[in-house]
């Protein structure tokens, strides 16, 4: 009741917290709706700032990102509505938008990584992936490569970028690197069969992502779930953070299909900004500088067509020996899977396989009796010429493979090849 | 006498003070690099010695703003230790020891010792002097009564650190041993026992252990903890995170047990531990992490709780293998100077201080609030050139993905690990490399033992922050000031060539080295006599050549030729490390008179070929 009471009484007061952000206008906002390859924005959208103004000419403009000095914003934006979906960048002084690129299809949630680098997420085939825009170069490189629908959410300080994968089972954040490699859950604490999505990372390196549309937070990336202080729910879109630390969220008027702009303190408490457009008010992103996100120096060789992943055994886990067999699965499509082959331990559980490139993989592992012991629940996949190890199938990122030189590696160069395509 | 005049007289006695301390600063001598740190037994003065400048400075702690004296010691000083009266320098590229009047601060004696003194102990009841000597791998014991050495111990190679805590004296090793057909490592903590000086057995032996630097003892005769290092030499270096290439952390030894901690996390590691020391006010160990320029307070009665929870009998063959352990250990992580170094706990004011050998200064920690203030080595600090920002630069580890180590974890004082990786670019299983020195890198491009490399500019910049760093590692200046620093590092001493020229095994070495002809008098091939690869000021023509060691993990058996000045200092020897030593290398490794033609060489001439290069 105190806190219904204090939430009203700081709208009543109708004192808006001071700082600039942007945020998308709409008269419907439906967040999930790219999962099924819909609309998010059936009845159209346009970007506005905090301080009354907008950014002009656009039959639809959604999606702002501030840039990591607080002076641009970027955004997808359609011209006339026989223009194609583009990715603008305005600067916040005059709000001129300049074209970067158009799009295909639909894309969406551009973002600045860097190194003059911009992620996006473009509709390909009825279904989304993720690409990096090189502005310098000119040219684009497809990063996901999943049976599912796959979005950028979010980009973290140190370079990688924040992914929602479209499972069956729900939404599940992963990392990826700037160039497709390193794909891995983001946690292991989170759980697999929930719908966890729109992760972002705070200036002090915690997550904050969303779970069945309630704020949750990690320490880091590659932690395990913490309780976010107090229940906020109905949250449409990723987080942005003010120059305090504080969480500034989209959240739904309850009963309605409308949303405002929150801020959340660090009690848990929310401080609502005013809103008289009749419309909802989502996707805020604030100005304030952040540290640029760090260059990653991709080490992909561009010569190998394929790519080598060596499994190592899990130092923590005593009950399984080197017994069964390890198979690798390529999705064929959206559809079915395929089994690319089996390949035995070796003696102390390690296994060097060389799989195709930018497919989407997972492994199983083959009991002696032919049952399947252990299944993947992700898809991941490697990049041409990426290598790869990994400690055990779902060891945790804070297991640490013990300094034994690999059986698998003991002739030398020398991986079983599993290269039927699927 | 009026009142106002004692109080002018005061003021100028203090001004006077003030002036003469300040004369004592030397401005423009170069930069200090505080090392290591010791305290008089009084709690008056704190004792540091420092490497750059050959000296160990003497701080007032009454009056703690200036350095009270500049104590001009031997080259390149790290060990300092006190006894009652005196204070102990070991000069490590001298071979000796400076002893101080730990009053007048005036040097009374220096004292010879093994091969690069680095580490000192005293034995106050016998009254001995330790010296832990890197390069010779042995112990001097010296008697402080007479001055004499009384023993030299042999510990093993990469022997550098040494602790006394009961009636043993612990000392540690920065090489392992390598065990290359099974594929793994182990280092151990030598036990000396200081009353008879003999070596105590069986050694206490941990797998997975690299490097092992100061030992600090918990309590007289209880466990002793060793900041270490953990490679991952026999993985791929394809990852970083999850403790891909090393895991830093915390080795305790108690009685024929040793077990490891971590002090890394999966998101922040805590680079290149060097000192600990124990403040039982706070029943916590602190931990200088070098290239995080921090230090760690670690919860001692956890870490020492944790480690008796082992199994008791059975030996520990692998170290922490859950980098989340870490997280209940440390209770504080203190951020201090750049590249923190020695420590020492001031019972008496409750402090910890801090040697940080990057900016000439000495951080003090209140072990109780942890609060941090600095003290100036120099009066006013030097203007930063390009070698010492690279100095810097090659000690962080902030350019490596989650801090995880820096340049000189691998390169341990400008040396190697003495190991060999197998390093990603290449492919998995494929051309495992030893890590080379350091060492008068000038003259020796190309680099990588594939010779592919062009210059330094290549090597540290895109490709380390390509396949070690994974993160964005040196660009423009910083890389710049990186290569400037690396392209200035000075080879040791060299301790075999003498200045009254070659013993004569050495001119017998020389003369099997510039031969033409075998011992039968066949002609031998140019390209199989020693200087047509090992000529110039480094010994290298700087090319690539197949010698005939090319192993099943190679996918050339061209090597470059590397150069060979200080090659006696090297850890291991070809591109893999396979040879131990010189005398391997032209008996077990050129069984085909491919690495020059020495099959028929006879032992002797193959000793003194030895002899004549350890003298390059």
């Amino acid at each position: 009741v105190f806190y219904t009471v204090a939430l009203l009484a700081l709208q009543c007061a109708g004192t808006d917290p001071q700082f600039l952000f942007a945020y998308t206008a709409t008269p419907k906002y439906t967040p999930g709706a790219w999962v099924q390859g819909q609309d998010r924005f059936p009845e159209g959208a346009q970007i506005r700032l905090s301080d009354g103004r907008g950014v002009e000419g656009f039959t639809f403009s959604a999606d702002p990102d501030v840039s990591p000095e607080a002076s641009r914003i970027l955004f997808v934006a359609r011209a006339s509505t026989a223009a194609k979906l583009g990715i603008w960048e305005a600067g916040i002084d005059s709000l001129a938008p300049k074209l970067l690129f158009e799009c295909e299809e639909d894309c969406m949630r551009p973002m600045y990584l860097g190194q003059d680098l911009i992620v996006f997420s473009a509709r390909l085939k009825g279904r989304f992936l993720v690409e990096v825009f090189d502005r310098s170069a000119g040219a684009f490189r497809r990063i996901t490569f999943s049976s599912y629908s796959q979005i950028a959410t979010g980009v973290l300080q140190d370079g990688r970028i924040l992914i929602d994968s479209a499972r069956p089972e729900g939404r599940f954040p992963m990392t990826v690197f700037p160039d497709g490699t390193g794909v891995a859950a983001t946690a292991t604490g989170l759980d697999a069969t929930g719908d966890n999505h729109d992760a972002r990372e705070m200036r002090q390196g915690q997550i904050v992502y969303l779970s069945n549309s309630c704020l949750r937070a990690l320490p880091s990336a590659d932690a395990s779930a913490v309780r976010f202080p107090g229940a906020i729910c109905g949250i449409g879109s990723p987080a942005s953070q003010t120059r305090e630390g504080w969480i500034v969220v989209d959240q739904q008027i309850s009963g309605t299909n409308k949303y405002r702009i929150a801020v959340v303190r660090p009690n848990g408490t929310l401080q609502y900004f005013a809103n008289h457009s009749g419309l909802a008010a989502v996707q805020p992103s604030v100005f304030v500088p952040r540290t640029t996100p760090k260059a990653f120096p991709s080490g992909l060789t561009q010569v190998l067509r394929q790519a080598h992943i060596l499994v190592l055994p899990d130092p923590l886990r005593k009950d399984r020996g080197p017994e069964g067999k390890l198979r690798v699965i390529a999705a064929n499509g959206t559809a079915s899977e395929v089994s690319l082959g089996e390949v035995a331990f070796e003696r102390d559980g390690s296994s060097f396989v060389e799989v195709p490139a930018n497919t989407p993989i997972r492994f199983e592992i083959i009991a002696e009796d032919g049952s399947i012991a252990k299944r993947q629940q992700h898809w991941i996949w490697l990049r041409d010429g990426e290598r790869r190890r990994c400690v055990g199938c779902h060891a945790s990122p804070t297991v640490v493979p013990p300094n034994l030189r690999p059986e698998a590696l003991a002739k030398g160069f020398a991986p079983v090849r599993l290269l039927r395509q699927p | 006498m009026p009142r106002h005049w004692k109080v002018r007289l005061s003021l100028a006695a203090w001004l006077f003070q003030q002036m003469a301390a300040a004369a004592q600063t030397l401005p423009g001598s170069g930069f200090l690099s505080p090392e290591e740190l010791a305290l008089s037994q009084d709690g008056r003065y704190l004792f540091v010695s420092c490497l750059e400048s050959g000296e160990a400075a003497v701080i007032d702690l009454n009056r703690p703003g200036l350095i009270a004296k500049r104590v001009r010691c031997g080259r390149m000083p790290r060990g300092i230790a006190v006894s009652r009266d005196r204070v102990y320098v070991a000069n490590s590229w001298d071979d000796t020891v400076s002893e101080i009047n730990a009053a007048t601060h005036q040097v009374l004696r220096t004292f010879d010792t093994g091969m690069e003194p680095i580490g000192l102990a005293i034995d106050g009841s016998r009254n001995r002097l330790f010296t832990v000597n890197r390069l010779s791998g042995d112990v001097t014991a010296i008697d402080l009564g007479s001055g004499k050495r009384i023993a030299s111990i042999p510990v093993g190679r990469g022997a550098s650190y040494g602790t006394i805590s009961g009636t043993t004296l612990f000392v540690s090793r920065i090489y392992p041993s390598v065990d290359r057909d099974q594929g793994s490592i182990s280092n151990w903590v030598g036990e000396i026992d200081i009353e008879s000086l003999g070596v105590r057995g069986p050694t206490t032996r941990l797998g997975g252990w690299g490097a092992g630097f100061k030992i600090a003892a918990s309590t007289a005769g209880g466990p002793v903890i060793i900041p270490s290092i953990f490679p991952r030499n026999f993985l791929p270096t394809s990852h970083v995170d999850g403790g891909g290439l090393v895991v830093n952390g915390l080795t305790v030894v108690d009685g024929q047990r040793a077990t490891a901690v971590p002090i890394d996390t999966t998101t922040s590691s805590s680079a290149q531990p060097f000192d600990a020391v124990h403040v039982p006010a706070e029943d916590a160990l602190f931990v200088s992490a070098s290239a995080a320029d921090e230090v760690l307070v670690v919860n001692l009665r956890r870490l020492l709780g944790r480690d008796r929870q082992a199994p008791a009998t059975e030996p520990v063959t692998a170290m922490p293998t859950d980098l989340s352990t870490s997280a209940g250990l440390i209770r504080q992580r203190v951020a201090v100077g750049r590249n923190p170094r020695g420590m020492v706990y001031d019972r008496r004011r409750g402090k910890v201080y801090v040697a940080n050998r990057m900016d000439d200064t000495i951080s003090v920690i209140d072990a109780a609030n942890l609060k941090v203030t600095s003290i100036g080595l120099v009066s006013e600090p030097q203007p930063l050139t390009p070698q010492r920002r690279g100095a810097r630069l090659f000690h962080s580890s902030a350019f490596a993905r989650v801090r995880q180590f820096s340049c000189s974890t691998c390169h341990i004082d400008n040396l190697s690990d003495g190991l060999a990786w197998d390093l990603e670019q290449d492919g998995f299983g494929a051309d495992i490399v030893a890590t080379k020195s350091l060492e008068s890198l000038r003259l020796t491009a190309p680099f990588k033992w594939s010779g592919v490399t062009p210059d330094l500019a290549t090597e540290c910049g895109p490709l380390s922050e390509r396949y070690f760093f994974r993160s964005e590692g040196f660009r423009g200046q910083a890389l710049s000031d990186l290569v400037a620093y690396l392209e200035s590092i000075p080879p040791r001493p060299n301790r075999f060539r003498k200045a009254n020229g070659f013993t004569p095994a050495q001119v017998e070495g020389k003369q099997v080295f510039e031969r033409k002809k075998t011992n039968d008098g066949r002609e031998i091939l140019f390209v199989l006599q020693c200087p047509a690869c090992h000529a110039g000021p480094a010994y290298t023509v700087n090319s690539s050549f197949s010698v005939g060691t090319k192993t099943r993990f190679d996918r050339t058996g061209t090597f470059d030729t590397p150069g060979l000045i200080n090659a006696a200092f090297n850890v291991n020897f070809l591109h893999d490390g396979s040879a131990a030593d010189l005398f391997e290398l032209w008996t077990t490794y050129n069984m085909k008179d491919l690495h020059g033609v020495t099959s028929d060489l006879t032992k002797g001439q193959i000793q003194a070929l030895v002899e004549y290069l350890k003298t390059l």
